[in-house]
């Protein structure tokens, strides 16, 4: 290997390894300074972005589920499976939890599209869906002293978190 | 890599003789393999929900989303059912390539493209390991990926050639740092959480959906969840250290195989578990990785 290869090799290694720990550093790396412009442009090129916020509070569920409610114009109803393809029961994947999660609580870029191709989906099945609802289904869990006393884990919360009408595009709520 | 001996560094700088050591490339064989072994773990967990987020007829739909590397998303161009599958089956073989060091480098390029493909298509689903094994795939791409051990050097052999019985060390130092600064910030987030601080995340993480025998009876245990909480948090804050350090590195394998075999035997997180233990590995000096081949060869007869 020339030297001049050996020498930038050297120089990568060093800054790469600063940087995977400096992006971590709020302090140093904060959204404005010359740091976090550099790390992040060089972490986005490398697809090296990284964040370690594993379980960094407690997980708040016992139990996850979600279920869609299609309603036709004639006022029948159905239930579906809220995993595509197929409208399939949730079987508690752990990545398919983590994609309703995150679309709901954070993101809204990814259930307008998904909604949509659920009432596609329903509608390819036979219902003549007008609109749907994306129910969710949890067992959130109590606290310590709450469980300890009557050993009940968690209460049930079913709510309605989207609904998207089926004859136009979008959702809604 | 022979070129890297010292007869070659002529007057080799500080930064040269810190990265460019040459060390035993059978450490690197043993991270390209375990790499693998967890690439294929996590490949192996989704494929019977690669449809659900990868598929055109599934849930997520990453067109818009945009990074450096948007140009690897290949799930984007190939989204139809039967070429998902395609797909997984092409990489499954390439990280197979790389756990038997078939054409190392050209089935660590495809492992690459599958980490970010991946990454770019299930953003909303990704997990903590899939962070892991991107990480570390950029610095194994740019890295040596030990001939020995390999389909390759067996191939080297019958041209008539050796494998290469050296590689530069910087690598193997960049995974240590990557895996070090993994459990070190994860530590530090956990330190300013008041369940951490007061022992109670163990109960309530095993009365949880992630928990495989979740049970009310982790809520009167409250010195158990104390002390497997602060087990958990001082492993993660010691293991960088443990197993940088030669006279503690024994004890740091013991400390994180407990703390990663316990959370694969007791949570639906397995898969982390095992993509952390592969990378283990990477922390073998020359000397351990020896005594790993005796101990070996005198107790199944062959290396």
């Amino acid at each position: 290997m020339r030297k001049g290869l050996r020498i930038l090799l050297c120089c990568w290694c060093s800054f790469h390894a600063l940087i995977v720990l400096l992006v971590h550093f709020p302090a140093i790396s904060g959204p404005e300074s010359f740091v976090s412009t550099i790390a992040a442009s060089y972490l986005d090129r490398t697809g090296s972005w990284q964040s370690w916020n594993m379980f960094y509070t407690i997980p708040h569920y016992h139990y996850f589920d979600l279920d869609i409610v299609a309603h036709a114009q004639d006022g029948d109803t159905r239930v579906f499976g809220p995993i595509l393809p197929g409208l399939r029961q949730h079987d508690g994947f752990i990545r398919n939890t983590l994609f309703f999660t995150y679309a709901l609580d954070l993101d809204s870029y990814h259930l307008p599209r998904y909604l949509q191709q659920v009432c596609r989906e329903i509608r390819a099945q036979g219902f003549p869906a007008a609109s749907i609802e994306l129910r969710t289904h949890v067992q959130q869990i109590r606290n310590l002293d709450q469980i300890e006393q009557d050993r009940i884990i968690a209460e049930n919360i079913s709510e309605i978190r989207r609904r998207a009408n089926c004859l136009q595009t979008g959702a809604s709520l | 890599m022979n070129t890297l001996d010292a007869a070659n560094l002529g007057r080799p700088t500080i930064l040269e003789r810190f990265w460019l050591r040459p060390v035993d490339s059978r450490r690197y064989s043993l991270l390209r393999i375990g790499f693998a072994i967890g690439c294929l773990a996590s490949l192996v967990h989704q494929w019977p929900h690669r449809l659900d987020l990868y598929s055109a007829s599934g849930m997520a739909h990453n067109a818009g989303i945009r990074s450096g590397l948007s140009w690897l998303a290949v799930f984007r161009v190939f989204d139809s059912d039967w070429a998902v599958s395609v797909l997984f089956v092409f990489f499954a073989a390439a990280m197979t390539a790389l756990l038997f060091g078939f054409l190392s480098r050209a089935a660590m390029l495809a492992v690459f493209v599958w980490l970010h493909a991946s990454s770019l298509q299930i953003a909303p689903a990704y997990t903590g390991w899939d962070a892991v094994l991107r990480s570390v795939g950029l610095v194994l791409l740019l890295s040596p990926l030990g001939q020995i051990w390999s389909v390759d050097a067996c191939l080297l052999r019958r041209a008539g050639r050796l494998p290469s019985t050296t590689a530069p060390v910087y690598g193997l130092y960049l995974v240590q740092w990557q895996i070090a600064v993994m459990y070190f910030v994860t530590a530090a987030l956990k330190l300013s959480d008041t369940y951490w601080q007061s022992g109670e995340f163990a109960a309530y993480f095993y009365m949880s959906m992630f928990s495989l025998f979740p049970n009310p009876i982790y809520a009167q245990w409250q010195t158990v969840s104390l002390l497997l909480s602060y087990f958990a948090l001082a492993a993660e804050l010691s293991l960088p250290l443990l197993l940088w350090c030669k006279r503690t590195r024994l004890l740091g394998f013991v400390v994180g195989g407990a703390l990663h075999v316990s959370i694969a035997a007791t949570s639906i997180i397995w898969v982390f578990s095992v993509v952390v233990l592969a990378l283990y590995p990477a922390y073998l000096d020359d000397e351990e990785v020896q005594r790993l081949v005796a101990w070996a060869k005198s107790r199944f007869g062959r290396s």
